[in-house]
């Protein structure tokens, strides 16, 4: 809810750029006193305590071994929602950093300002390893075919289960071989009215971008796609996607084992208070389940004929373009700190996964697995991330879009394919008009 | 009463008439003063309304001193097992709070003292002092409340960055100089105001500044309390700007720096609640302090 109201006021500050009277690209950056021959870039990360002092640390490592570039760090404003408006005012008034920590689902508006740098040319050369960060990180990073930026995150869904629960029910853990007829088989076995304990959640409400991206890997599994290759036509709504929403609709409506979370909030409490038995979450919950002293374990999504694919939703450090010594400056600096040794450090400061597969060979490897317990499966699960979602300007609106079909036909409201065709008729219209 | 008139000798019967009603006015008093605290009918439709408001800043307090663990068990926790004040050090000592409530200070009480004297300057001047087109002028001002921040903001920030003050105090401190609605409200209540009282000052010699500065503004300290009090909480409450025109952690003010608690998707309640309780207290005690008169000046009862 919070990102969707941060969103209509960035997309409100984006619309208002052009009458911006940008008086040039300038910034902190560029004004602040530097040794001679140096250059200096101002670099938001949008992180808060404690990882704000991690990052620090590594932009304090780079400062010492590069003489020539000084990063200007700061979190740019607060957390990485309210960077959002905070960016697109500044982009508006030309006092933008030159790299700042950008949601995958804005990199398509961020990079239709005109502002960003174009990296294409720059990612393949000998050093990059671009190839080496996961596909769907890659994807987001290069809206519109330009590359703006190198991948800063990269997370995924999987099925997280109180292993407490299943033990008192009698019910197996789930195998990572499982489909989706097991896993709907599962979810009524263990939903307990008397003791107000649910098979499943799926949230229909607050930031819809959680309720459609839910959606997306039963979609894919069965072969079905989210948009038209060319961005004009929503495809959601054909055979697979309805198949994909019937399962979802079954299970809460005839089963009752799904708690359709209102506000995309009450699962986590749902889940730690063992009144949840399986949550469809990410690595973002390893903190919290830990310190809530859950019993728990975490399994790949069921599968369509053996496959697991996933949902990812990474986020980009996205180069601005101020000048190309600037520019070249914010390349170095991104390319050193997503280098998977440095990667490995933030790792263990953040608890994110790693970005790119070859991190997982590391020796220091070990000591995240060991200080993160429980999250060595997410880490796995990356590879089934095999495919991003679209990056296109108008594509937070099709999500709500999206959601709200989604939302009505779960609470009963709707036959899926009613809700799916609906909802994919609002899309093309939003489609259809230029962002 | 002249010194003569006090010297002239005063009737027994009329002191001891003069005494009763003073004993009667007294009973009565203090009868009334009973009744006062005795609950009325209408108590009982504002009681069950009081719990409704009370009750979001009860449930923050005492949430303030949960662990997370209890704050997110299901069912939820009323009471805490223990008095947890984890979240209020983390706050005082791991986060930058303190410049953060220090900061809040400083530009709600810059915004506060600066309107207290250009609103009832500018307010004062539309009440009395004829101009040729003060009438449209004013109405111009009172336009401007109309218009959404959120439309000025791009414009906003160019021109402050272009005359260096994004990332300073100044860049807070300097749009609630003045505002509209405070214009408007000294300007109403001098509208009300007796002019009587200034023509007398006037006659006994003083400027128009004078007048001002001895006869009407001490007479005008409810609508300048209340001034005060809405100025102060808005100064206090503001977000959107301070997040768009602040960067560094140390120049944040204290509802900046209360997002920081909350990250994209999991919620330090444990801190942002102790955070909210010690953010919210001041605010609470403005209004404490000077609701009296704040509801004075907001219902019109003063009239000089």
């Amino acid at each position: 809810m919070k990102r969707t109201a941060l969103a209509g006021i960035a997309a409100l500050t984006m619309a208002l750029s052009a009458c911006g009277g940008s008086s040039g690209p300038t910034s902190a950056a560029s004004s602040a006193p530097t040794p001679t021959g140096t250059v200096t870039i101002e670099f938001w990360h949008a992180q808060t305590d404690p990882t704000d002092k991690v990052m620090q640390q590594l932009v304090n490592s780079f400062n010492a071994s590069h003489p020539h570039i000084a990063v200007q760090a700061s979190s740019g404003g607060t957390s990485t929602g309210d960077l959002l408006p905070k960016v697109t005012t500044a982009i508006a008034a030309g006092t933008y950093p030159d790299v700042a920590y950008i949601y995958g689902s804005y990199a398509a508006n961020i990079a239709q300002s005109g502002k960003t740098a174009n990296l294409a040319s720059r990612v393949n050369e000998p050093g990059f390893n671009w190839n080496d960060f996961y596909p769907a990180s890659r994807q987001i990073a290069s809206p519109g075919g330009k590359v703006i930026g190198f991948p800063a995150l990269i997370d995924n869904l999987s099925v997280i289960y109180n292993k407490k629960l299943f033990a008192a029910a009698g019910v197996p853990a789930p195998s990572p071989n499982w489909t989706w007829d097991e896993f709907r088989a599962i979810a009524k076995r263990m939903t307990d009215p008397a003791k107000h304990i649910y098979g499943v959640n799926y949230p229909i409400g607050g930031d819809l971008l959680d309720t459609s991206w839910r959606f997306f890997p039963g979609l894919w599994q069965r072969g079905g796609q989210i948009l038209s290759p060319d961005y004009k036509q929503a495809l959601f709504n054909s055979q697979a996607g309805v198949a994909n929403l019937t399962l979802w609709q079954q299970m809460a409506t005839v089963d009752k084992s799904v708690y359709l979370d209102p506000t995309a909030e009450k699962a986590e409490p749902l889940f730690t208070s063992g009144h949840l038995a399986m949550f469809v979450s990410g690595p973002w919950e390893v903190p919290t389940l830990n310190e809530a002293g859950v019993q728990w374990a975490d399994v790949q999504l069921p599968a369509v004929s053996g496959n697991h694919q996933t949902v990812s939703g990474p986020d980009t450090w996205v180069v601005f373009n101020h000048s190309p010594a600037r520019v070249n400056a914010a390349v170095e600096f991104l390319k050193w700190l997503t280098a998977p040794q440095q990667e490995l450090v933030w790792m263990l400061g953040s608890g994110s996964l790693p970005v790119r597969p070859s991190i997982l060979q590391l020796p220091g490897y070990q000591r995240y697995l060991q200080k993160y317990p429980g999250i060595g499966p997410m880490a796995a699960n990356l590879v089934n991330a095999k495919e991003a979602m679209p990056t296109l300007p108008q594509w937070p609106r099709v999500v709500d879009a999206l959601g709200t079909g989604i939302a009505s036909s779960l609470l009963g409201k709707a036959e899926p394919k009613t809700a799916l065709d609906q909802a994919a008729q609002k899309s093309d219209a939003i489609l259809n008009v230029p962002g | 009463m002249t010194g003569e008139q006090a010297l002239l000798p005063v009737p027994e019967v009329d002191m001891a008439v003069h005494r009763a009603r003073i004993e009667e006015a007294g009973r009565r008093m203090r009868r009334s003063g009973w009744r006062r605290h005795l609950p009325r009918r209408g108590h009982l439709a504002l009681l069950p309304l009081s719990i409704i408001m009370v009750l979001p800043f009860v449930w923050m307090v005492l949430t303030s001193f949960m662990t997370d663990s209890e704050i997110n068990r299901i069912p939820p926790t009323i009471w805490p097992h223990r008095l947890y004040t984890g979240g209020y050090s983390t706050v005082l000592a791991s986060s930058d709070f303190p410049y953060w409530f220090l900061n809040s200070l400083i530009v709600s009480g810059a915004a506060v003292i600066a309107q207290l004297v250009l609103c009832s300057l500018a307010g004062y001047a539309f009440a009395r002092i004829q101009f040729r087109g003060s009438t449209v002028m004013l109405l111009l001002l009172l336009a401007t409340a109309l218009i959404p921040f959120q439309l000025t903001v791009i414009p906003t920030f160019v021109i402050f960055h272009d005359i260096g003050l994004i990332n300073t105090l100044g860049a807070l401190i300097v749009p609630q100089l003045t505002s509209a609605l405070g214009i408007y409200l000294m300007y109403s209540f001098f509208q009300s105001f007796p002019r009587e009282l200034e023509e007398a000052g006037r006659i006994d010699g003083c400027s128009r500044l004078q007048v001002f500065w001895k006869i009407v503004l001490p007479l005008a300290r409810p609508a300048l309390a209340a001034l005060g009090i809405i100025t102060f909480i808005y100064a206090w409450n503001d977000l959107f700007w301070p997040l768009i025109a602040i960067t560094s952690s140390r120049t944040f003010t204290v509802q900046v720096g209360l997002t920081t608690f909350q990250g994209e998707h999991a919620t330090d309640w444990s801190e942002l609640m102790a955070g909210t309780v010690l953010t919210t207290a001041p605010v609470l005690l403005v209004f404490l302090v000077g609701q009296r008169r704040f509801v004075q000046a907001i219902t019109g009862a003063v009239k000089g």
